[in-house]
């Protein structure tokens, strides 16, 4: 590449780094990509690549994760004295936890990317546990509970390693198993060293005050749940990738009555969730924004001001959207969306807990 | 003289040693903090028992050198009796101090009884020698050992006046932990706030470490005084100048301090580098959590009385006492903020200048906030950098670019137009210009897709469109199999023959089509698999320039084998000069279309030469 292309391409990845976490910084190192292509320049274009994925995953931006990623793969494979495949595991591992929430990747893509995975960590010294802590998630997202359980008891046995997540992203997902299962008391004993500040990382306790919200209301800890819901949104509400624990936290509000704030988080994060590709987060939230919606029609308000994706979302005019119309579409695209993912993954767990969740917000 | 009674510690000393080096403590120097904590417990526990307003607490800290350099710690505090050298020292995690002063548990901060064996980061032996303020106490004199090991013994003669003292040899590997240079950086580092004297001996040489008081311990006679001292101290603090400076006070939880604004906007990702005292003594330089998110322009140094440290005494307990300080300094914050935009809109203007990215995270999220600066905030624009008022004298309507690659295909053009488009790509800038009409209601906002800038753009006149539709149908023909669409306007500037422009939605798409096409079999499906919207909006466009002579005679081609390498050429070159990467298909166009061309060229050239011969 010229040295002044190559130049420019890293003040791009520079200026990406220092957007941070944001559409912006994903908008520069996508930049920085095709820069680096329009110049044929391989090696820049996987530097540039290993950037975007970095900010994309922890901006909401999942499918551009995916697609960087087998580009990275696929060069890393045919040319491994260039670039290295051992090096983009733990990307692999980023992408294979966002690969569940598209729901026209099958089963089998699913299962045979693991397979992949876990062959490559055995390959390079790594046990399977980051493959079986994969696994186990997958199955209980997927709504395969026995599938889950059985992988996370051998998951248990396996020493860390150094492709394991970090202990405070594991204990989180021990967190979210027992409230997922309504084990709430077993959620709250595993929920104390993070929120005793013991364990902490990037996203936790971010994603743990939200999973708990829950937990805590059902037990009759109404206040601590509200507690949580301050300090936890607070962390979580200016980044989109945080859209599933917007949506627990708009869930919480809706149980404490709180149509206003409520209304404001529809206002502020239902442009996101819709804009998301990943569709199981636009999913989660689309459900309790519902039920907002619906509450906010027996209270008599005609309509809602937010800009809404119109490619995505019909309704949608230019800032104000009448309440009805949209609530029809939600209901449609709730029952599209969780059909979608129900057909693939071989069960209705996805139509009933949009339904049990829409019973116990209305 | 008693004699030595060995005895053992009843924890794991070799446990708790590792626990400290590894997995406690951020590095050796901690054992410096610990002794200087010890030291001013003691001589809290003193002052209060004494109650005596003319005792001055001393800490001396004597340094030998040598191959084998020795620290002697001493303080005049409240000592120890033999039965509180056993409680104090063998059980790990009681609270530390004395009995007959718990009620006033919370003028200590060493809650932790691990704070004298930090010594054994840096020594095999740690011998205290300490005379107990209580009456009629003896002295005594204590030697743990790094392997478990105690011993303790009464000294013939109390000593004359009461207090502690701590010696230290260095093991072999912590000699670096001795030198002199990194003892006093220490020190001063961790006891420049702590009230009580404390001095620093070595051969001659005799220094007072803490002899600067911070500006919020002091008075000044103007709020001008004070904002110099406090410029000042922070540059000697942080070793940098800033730009403004204001004072942090959070009374229910004992905090007093300085935010400094910074001079130079920080990067988003940047760590926080807060100081924070506890109790006048250095808890930690990077302290996170204690402000907003949003203040990332901001650095603070400050001393609180009432949070609660964590096990290694680096950082803070995430309890309520600190969710209380945040919100108590986030007002604090807030309140500058708000003063700024009341009363000194040249300070104002100085800030946003430099941080405005943080005031737009303020504002995007407080209504109050938004209300008071958007007036103030600057946004990228095709017209330059302007800020709303300046905006709104191109109209009522407010057009912005939902993404920062869109803004920068369609600039030139809308510059050129003398259009303002404004760059809502930024984190932030769509939702406050999104929010603009519950403000000002009169004022209509807009969101830009390349299609929509691209159809303001002026047609050229009826009758010239009518004479080029069938041209522009084979064109659109043409470019079919690159799934783009083709437009003709009329805009500036006139030698740009055309403009390729993608929607976002259409830009993803050529992204998954391109990386399909070097990637394998496997990884296309999961790709097409991603791939979910529909096909509407998805196609690129070019937009032929009327103005432009190239197009004009472009337009007027009828052999179809001259008319496709044209505009297959002129549709790469617009790629190219958009910095849109190429697919395979576009690069066989592009030399195949060149080659093409050349042909052509050449055969026109040997048309003519003939046709000349023939003259001739």
């Amino acid at each position: 590449m010229r040295p002044s292309a190559a130049a420019e391409v890293g003040r791009l990845l520079q200026q990406a780094w220092a957007a941070d976490h944001t559409p912006e910084g994903v908008a520069l190192a996508e930049e920085a990509v095709r820069l680096a292509d329009a110049m044929e320049d391989a090696q820049s274009g996987f530097r540039a690549r290993n950037q975007l994925m970095q900010i994309a995953v922890f901006s909401g931006f999942y499918e551009k994760v995916l697609v960087a990623f087998s580009w990275c793969l696929t060069k890393a494979d045919a040319n491994p004295e260039n670039f290295s495949a051992n090096a983009l595991l733990w990307k692999y591992k980023w992408v294979l936890e966002h690969l569940f929430h598209f729901p026209r990747i099958s089963r089998a893509q699913i299962s045979a990317s693991l397979d992949d995975f876990q062959a490559r960590c055995l390959k390079s010294g790594y046990s399977e546990r980051a493959a079986l802590s994969l696994r186990w998630r997958g199955e209980l997202w997927m709504g395969n509970r026995s599938g889950a359980l059985q992988h996370y008891e051998r998951w248990k046995l396996i020493k860390r390693d150094g492709m394991a997540d970090c202990a405070a992203c594991e204990r989180n997902q021990v967190v979210e198993l027992h409230a997922t299962l309504g084990d709430h008391e077993k959620a709250i004993n595993s929920a104390r060293r993070i929120f005793e500040g013991r364990l902490r990382c990037a996203e936790i306790p971010h994603i743990t005050h939200a999973a708990m919200l829950r937990c805590y209301w059902l037990t009759g800890q109404r206040d601590l749940a509200d507690e949580h819901h301050t300090e936890g949104y607070r962390l979580v509400r200016s980044n989109r990738a945080f859209v599933r624990e917007q949506s627990w936290h708009l869930a919480h509000c809706l149980r404490a009555g709180k149509l206003e704030v409520a209304a404001s988080l529809v206002r502020k994060h239902l442009p996101w969730a819709l804009e998301m590709k990943s569709l199981d987060n636009r999913l989660s939230f689309l459900v309790p924004a519902r039920v907002c919606i619906e509450r906010l029609l027996k209270s008599d308000a005609q309509s809602i001001r937010c800009r809404l994706p119109e490619g995505v979302c019909p309704v949608a005019r230019k800032t104000v959207v009448p309440l009805g119309e949209l609530s029809d579409w939600m209901a449609i695209s709730i029952a599209d969306l969780a059909a979608q993912f129900d057909a693939r993954n071989g069960n209705k767990s996805f139509a009933t807990d949009a339904a049990n969740l829409t019973a116990e917000l209305s | 003289m008693e004699e030595k009674t060995q005895r053992a510690f009843q924890v794991n000393l070799a446990g708790i040693i590792e626990l400290l080096s590894h997995h406690l403590y951020s590095g050796p120097q901690v054992y410096l903090r610990e002794l200087l904590q010890n030291a001013t417990d003691a001589i809290e526990a003193r002052r209060l028992a004494k109650a005596n307003a003319s005792f001055s607490g001393l800490i001396t800290v004597e340094l030998t050198e040598g191959t084998e350099p020795t620290l002697v710690f001493e303080d005049n505090g409240v000592g120890l009796t033999e039965q509180e050298v056993h409680q104090f020292l063998a059980t790990i995690g009681l609270s530390s101090k004395r009995d007959e002063l718990a009620r006033q548990r919370e003028e200590f901060i060493g809650q932790f009884g691990i704070g004298l064996l930090s010594g054994f980061l840096v020594t095999d032996e740690i011998v205290m020698v300490t005379q107990s303020a209580r009456p009629r106490e003896p002295a005594f004199e204590w030697r743990g050992q790094g392997n478990g090991f105690y011993t303790l013994r009464q000294l013939d003669k109390p000593r004359p006046e009461p207090g502690t003292t701590v010696f230290l040899r260095a093991h072999s590997d912590a000699a670096a932990q001795f030198e002199r240079d990194y003892v006093v950086h220490h020190l001063r580092n961790y006891g420049g706030l702590l009230p009580h004297k404390i001095e620093f001996i070595c051969g001659k040489t005799r220094q007072q470490i803490n002899q600067v008081r911070p500006p919020w311990e002091q008075s000044y006679d103007s709020p001008a005084e004070w904002r110099k001292a406090a410029l000042e101290y922070g540059q000697s603090v942080f070793g940098m100048e800033f730009l403004d400076c204001f004072p942090l006070k959070v009374p229910q939880s004992g905090i007093h301090g300085i935010g400094f604004v910074l001079s130079e906007s920080p990067s988003l990702a940047a760590r926080r580098a807060d100081r924070l005292y506890l109790k006048n003594m250095l808890l930690s330089e990077n302290a996170e959590y204690l402000l907003p998110d949003w203040a990332f322009f901001v650095r603070c140094a400050l001393n609180a009385t009432r949070l609660n440290p964590n096990a290694s005494r680096e950082g803070l307990q995430q309890d309520k006492k600190l969710a209380e300080a945040q919100k108590g300094l986030e007002q604090n914050l807030r309140d500058y903020l708000l003063g700024l935009a009341r009363h000194d809109h040249d300070g104002l203007r100085r800030l946003i200048g430099v941080h405005y990215r943080a005031i737009k995270i303020l504002a995007a999220d407080d209504d109050e906030f938004y209300r008071l600066f958007i007036e103030w905030l600057p946004f990228e624009t095709s017209l330059g950098t302007l800020t709303l008022p300046k905006i709104r004298q191109s109209g009522a309507e407010i057009r912005y670019a939902p993404h920062i690659d869109v803004f920068r295909q369609l600039a030139p053009v809308a510059t050129a137009q003398a259009l303002c488009l404004i760059n809502g790509g930024y984190a932030y800038d769509a939702e406050l210009l999104e929010k603009l009409p519950e403000v000002y209601p009169e004022i209509t906002v807009r969101r830009a897709e390349p299609d929509d800038l691209l159809a303001e753009l002026e047609e050229p006149p009826l009758a010239a469109q009518k004479k080029v539709q069938e041209q522009l149908a084979q064109i659109e023909e043409i470019l079919g199999r690159f799934n783009c669409t083709v437009e003709l306007k009329f805009f500036q500037p006139a030698d740009l023959p055309a403009l390729f422009s993608l929607s976002d939605a259409a830009q993803f798409r050529r992204d998954i089509h391109r990386t399909k096409e070097q990637t394998t079999e496997f990884w296309g499906e999961v790709l097409d698999a991603i791939d979910t919207e529909s096909q509407e909006g998805t196609r690129g466009s070019l937009c032929l320039n009327w103005r432009n002579g190239l197009i004009q005679r472009l337009l007027k081609i009828r052999q179809r084998k001259i008319l496709r390498p044209s505009i297959e050429t002129l549709y790469v070159q617009a790629l190219l000069q958009g910095h849109f990467p190429l697919g395979s298909l576009e690069r066989k166009v592009m030399s195949e279309g060149l080659t093409d061309l050349l042909n052509l060229a050449l055969e026109q050239e040997g048309s003519g030469a003939q046709a000349d011969r023939e003259e001739t």
